[in-house]
């Protein structure tokens, strides 16, 4: 009885493209946290129906990209990252403001471009590599690497340091999996590192700030250490086994910054602590598993870069909100995929499953 | 490891492979991750769980109730009033200086207090929560409760508030308290003012400070980020002030300063059976009710610049030349000392002449009183029968008189700021002046004391307390305000006994029964000089009048403001005790310039006896005037 029923589920899901595993660590995932946001909202009812609201589309999108042919997804790439690039430069000219930053765009419905920058540079780097098995040459890379800097340099300018970083990364890690030459590999990391002090001044003051008060948040406890040193306390406070659900006081009472968007990753740590934290880290890297496993198993060029770009940048995402959360990296706003209040983000996120589903299917197409 | 092909064609394995060096990267990270974690929840969790317990928890000083003050019938002329204010804790406000102009712009705050509290709030202990605003009116209380929202760090407090239900007629003998300032906290220990919020400055509130304040409790206070208080644990309960009963008449008190009616002047009555202060009223005042909230500085510049100085406490720091008010005083010294007998007698022709000087001292009557015995010369008042005497005496012996009377020295009074006023005697002029033909003292300066003129200065309150020591035939108490202290633990009344501070020849009954006659004469008698006074009265009482000369008139013709010359005319003084026999209120009055003391001053105290004696009066008085 049992075995029917799963596999009529099994069923439905082949026939809806889905990937199971995927799909299951993803939803818990989203369970979870909706639990956290809810507790960290306050309880407040219309912070969770908004991310819900969100999710809900990002979903709707996911079951839509799982269905497109890969093939397809390669003709579509360039599209795709001409509209990102457009809504882009958009930003820059008639973006909403809000904190001092040009963010937002309102096409009746407010998102941010930027995010979906994520998915369409290792897409398009992607696309660039996959005709040919040559290792690319020098005036091939330089042409990829305008491609990835390009949508960063734009996101840069709104100002958003956090999303630029990760944008550059997703970008990179496509290139690097690309087959990227290793003289290049060599040389980019040693101009790169030339290039911080260059990068340091180009900085704004309150990024600057930002990344001082890592090294020593007690310096300055009220200004821009006091994100950094309330979320210790939130993150520490929580200790083996956490205060319990809604019993985050550093959360509830006000004392932790942005508890819902960036620093949600110390709520959980607080009220389920230890062990809940690495849960949420064990949902995250079996997520990134699986989704290493469909870009190994992938048979196209394409898929398997595109597929695992995502899977590293997915988690690579996750492992920088954490790293700033606990206070090992400078603050710069980043959300904890599928769990902050991030709509744009999370569409983004899940988006991506969906283009790996559709990946999934198609391997086992060919492969048969 | 597979062997790399020399081709320049990209492997199937280079994905896998490189894809796996940067898993190795990110399982490192996570690794680091994880150490981060366990060492933030795991061994450094009793650290940020008190850190996040610290965060939450303030300890707060609570705030003890002060004393309050009643009168001599046990009536509230001190109170505590439930009240509210604005309070912010820098810590919790990110633009200081930009909140409290929103504040402002929303008619909650002054903007004029602004420097002030960016100065106070620079002062502050940690997370102290400062006040911007006190006495905040219920309307503002509800503007504030819609707009709360918008200023994290601020909030409303509500605190017991000093009131004054006397107002101005109270400000000088009960004082007043004012917020804790900047000047304060540098002079007080810390501990001592902690959780207090108005420290006692003048008069009863001044001088009793350390009775009326209590001392602060403490609370532990769980409050949000914002600061809201979210639940409270009292630790230590604060100790309540002590309460003071005071001498004072709450409705004489009123009374007394309606009668002065914003002239210029002073009103201190007193007790002469205990030295209990009934009134003590120095005119015009000013409310200290505006103290307590906090007064802008306009207002306080004000206050100040005002020519009538309503800040100034004439009734105990005021020195005045007390004219024939101390004829009396001078009159039983001279028969104690042999000076003069009763029935002696001294023609007035009107002027005095020393011999061998050509200098006229005048009597204020130009034609002369004629023969005079001491009871008329006092009744009547006399200048050249006292001219006379004061040569006779001399000033050793006016001096002597008149410490014996208790001038010259602050009475001890238990308000703040007394003044000595002057009995001047030779050593006294040697010493004060520079010049040494003023150093001299002149048979003149001698002569012009004898009518309470010249360098012979008093305080109304010295006064008050001779005319006492006359009524009492020669006993005098220390004035005081204050008689008894109610300990607010057990709730029981200390009470302070009378301090005698003097006896003066209570032995020589016939002497006080001259004496005090030629007192009644002055408001009884067919020539008193408030015959006019003692006419209106339906009881009988002792008293005399005063004229005492400002200073010289400019003689020049040249015509002066109204206002100017205003400020010449005499003062008006009278002082009185009733009943004649069995006293139980003297009185001295000053009105400044106000012309002859049998004119006003005269009015303002016949009109408080009466008042006082219908509630206070012997049966037998009762029944004698009915």
């Amino acid at each position: 009885m049992n075995m029917l029923v799963a596999q009529q589920g099994m069923g439905v899901l082949q026939r809806l493209k889905l990937d199971g595993w995927l799909l299951v660590w993803v939803m818990l995932l989203i369970a979870g946290g909706l639990a956290v946001l809810f507790s960290a909202s306050g309880g407040s009812g219309d912070v969770v129906l908004f991310q819900v609201s969100r999710l809900v589309i990002g979903l709707g999108l996911m079951l839509v990209l799982a269905q497109i042919n890969p093939r397809f997804m390669i003709r579509a790439t360039p599209w795709a990252y001409g509209a990102v690039m457009v809504l882009l430069a958009l930003v820059l000219v008639m973006g909403e403001e809000g904190g001092g930053a040009r963010r937002w765009l309102n096409l009746g419905i407010r998102f941010q471009p930027s995010e979906f920058a994520k998915l369409a540079v290792p897409l398009m780097v992607a696309c660039m590599f996959h005709g040919s098995r040559e290792r690319p040459g020098f005036v091939k890379t330089l042409l990829a690497l305008l491609l990835i800097v390009a949508p960063a340099v734009l996101v840069s300018r709104q100002p958003d340091l956090g999303t630029t970083v990760v944008i550059g990364c997703f970008g990179f890690i496509a290139l690097l999996l690309s087959g990227l030459n290793r003289k290049f590999i060599y040389g980019g990391a040693a101009v790169g590192v030339l290039a911080i002090p260059a990068l340091w001044v180009s900085l704004r003051d309150y990024q600057r700030q930002r990344i001082l008060s890592v090294l020593n948040p007690e310096s300055d406890p009220l200004g821009a250490g006091y994100h950094i040193i309330q979320s210790k306390i939130a993150i520490g406070s929580g200790g083996a086994f956490g205060k319990g659900f809604m019993q985050s006081s550093q959360a509830q009472f006000g004392f932790l910054p942005e508890p819902t968007t960036d620093f949600i990753f110390a709520v959980i740590s607080e009220e389920f602590g230890f062990v809940g934290v690495v849960v949420a880290m064990l949902l995250f890297i079996a997520i990134t598993v699986r989704m290493l496993q469909i870009a190994f198993a992938a048979q196209w060029r394409y898929s398997r870069i595109v597929a695992a770009s995502l899977a590293l940048g997915f988690f690579f995402s996750f492992a920088l909100n954490a790293a700033m959360t606990t206070g090992l990296l400078p603050v710069v706003g980043l959300p904890l995929p599928l769990v902050s209040v991030a709509g744009s983000a999370n569409v983004t996120f899940l988006a991506g499953f969906g283009i790996l589903m559709a990946i999934r299917s198609d391997r086992r197409y060919l492969a048969r | 490891m597979a062997t790399r092909p020399a081709s320049q064609h990209v492997e199937p394995g280079t994905l896998v492979r490189r894809a796996t060096y940067m898993v190795f990267l990110l399982g490192l990270l996570t690794c680091v991750l994880l150490a981060r974690l366990s060492y933030l929840q795991l061994i450094q969790h009793g650290y940020y769980a008190g850190q996040a317990l610290g965060n939450q928890v303030q300890a707060r000083k609570v705030a003890p109730r002060r004393g309050v003050i009643l009168d001599r019938n046990g009536e509230v002329i001190v109170a505590n009033r439930a009240g509210f204010r604005l309070t912010l804790v820098p810590e919790q406000v990110d633009d200081l200086s930009g909140t409290l102009e929103r504040l402002a712009h929303s008619g909650i705050l002054d903007a004029d207090t602004k420097p002030e509290l960016i100065e106070s709030s620079r002062r502050s202990q940690p997370f102290e929560a400062i006040p911007i605003r006190t006495r905040l009116s219920d309307e503002l209380v509800a503007r504030f409760a819609v707009v709360r929202h918008r200023f994290a760090g601020v909030d409303i407090e509500g605190l017991l508030l000093r009131e004054y239900p006397l107002g101005e007629a109270g400000a000088h003998g009960l004082g007043y308290v004012t917020a804790v300032s900047a000047e304060d906290k540098e002079r007080l220990e810390p501990e001592e003012y902690a959780g207090i919020s108005h420290l006692g400055k003048t008069g009863v509130e001044g001088s009793y400070e350390d009775y009326l304040r209590g001392s602060a409790g403490s609370e532990r206070v769980v409050t949000n980020a914002y600061g809201r208080p979210l639940s409270r644990t009292r630790e230590l309960e604060p100790e309540p002030g002590a309460d003071l009963l005071l001498a004072i008449d709450r409705n004489l008190q009123a009374e007394a300063y309606a009668a002065m009616d914003s002239r210029r002047g002073a009103v201190v009555a007193i007790d002469p059976r205990d030295g209990g202060v009934l009134v003590l009223v120095s005119s015009p005042a000013f409310d200290p009710n505006d103290f307590v909230a906090g007064m802008d500085r306009g207002a306080f510049a004000e206050l100040n610049r005002n020519t009538d100085r309503p800040m100034f406490n004439r009734a105990v720091r005021g020195t005045y030349p007390p004219g024939s008010t101390i004829k009396p005083m001078l009159a039983f010294s001279a028969l104690t000392a042999g000076h003069r007998e009763p029935d002696q007698t001294v023609n007035c022709w009107g002027s005095f002449r020393l011999p061998g000087s050509r200098r006229v001292f005048r009597d204020w009557k130009r034609e002369g009183h004629g023969a005079m015995n001491l009871h008329d010369a006092v009744a009547e008042s006399c200048d050249v029968y006292f001219y006379q005497l004061a040569r006779d005496m001399n000033v050793e012996g006016l001096h002597d008189s008149l410490v014996q009377f208790g001038f010259g020295t602050p009475t001890g009074v238990d308000v703040a700021g007394e003044s000595a006023g002057i009995v001047p005697s030779r050593a006294w002029k040697r010493a004060n002046f520079s010049d040494p033909a003023q150093q001299r003292w002149f048979q003149g300066d001698t002569v012009v004391a004898g009518i309470g003129q010249g360098y012979l200065t008093v305080t109304p309150l010295q006064l008050a307390q001779a005319v006492a020591q006359l009524a009492m035939r020669g006993r005098r108490y220390r004035p005081r305000l204050v008689e008894a202290i109610r300990d607010p633990a057990s709730g029981s009344l200390v009470r302070m006994p009378p301090v005698q501070t003097g006896t003066l020849a209570s032995e020589a009954v016939e002497h006080w029964r001259t004496v005090v006659d030629s007192m009644v004469g002055v408001v009884h008698g067919p020539r008193g000089t408030a015959r006019a006074t003692g006419a209106r009265l339906d009881f009988r009482m002792a008293g005399k009048t005063g004229t005492s000369q400002v200073r010289a008139m400019p003689q020049d013709d040249e015509e002066m403001p109204e206002e100017v010359e205003e400020r010449f005319r005499d003062h008006s003084l009278f002082v009185a005790f009733a009943p004649v026999h069995d006293p139980v209120i003297a009185i001295a009055v000053i009105v400044e310039n106000g012309g002859s003391g049998s004119g006003p001053a005269a009015e303002v105290a016949s009109r408080l006896l009466d008042t006082y004696l219908a509630g206070n009066a012997p049966p037998d008085l009762v029944a004698r005037a009915q």
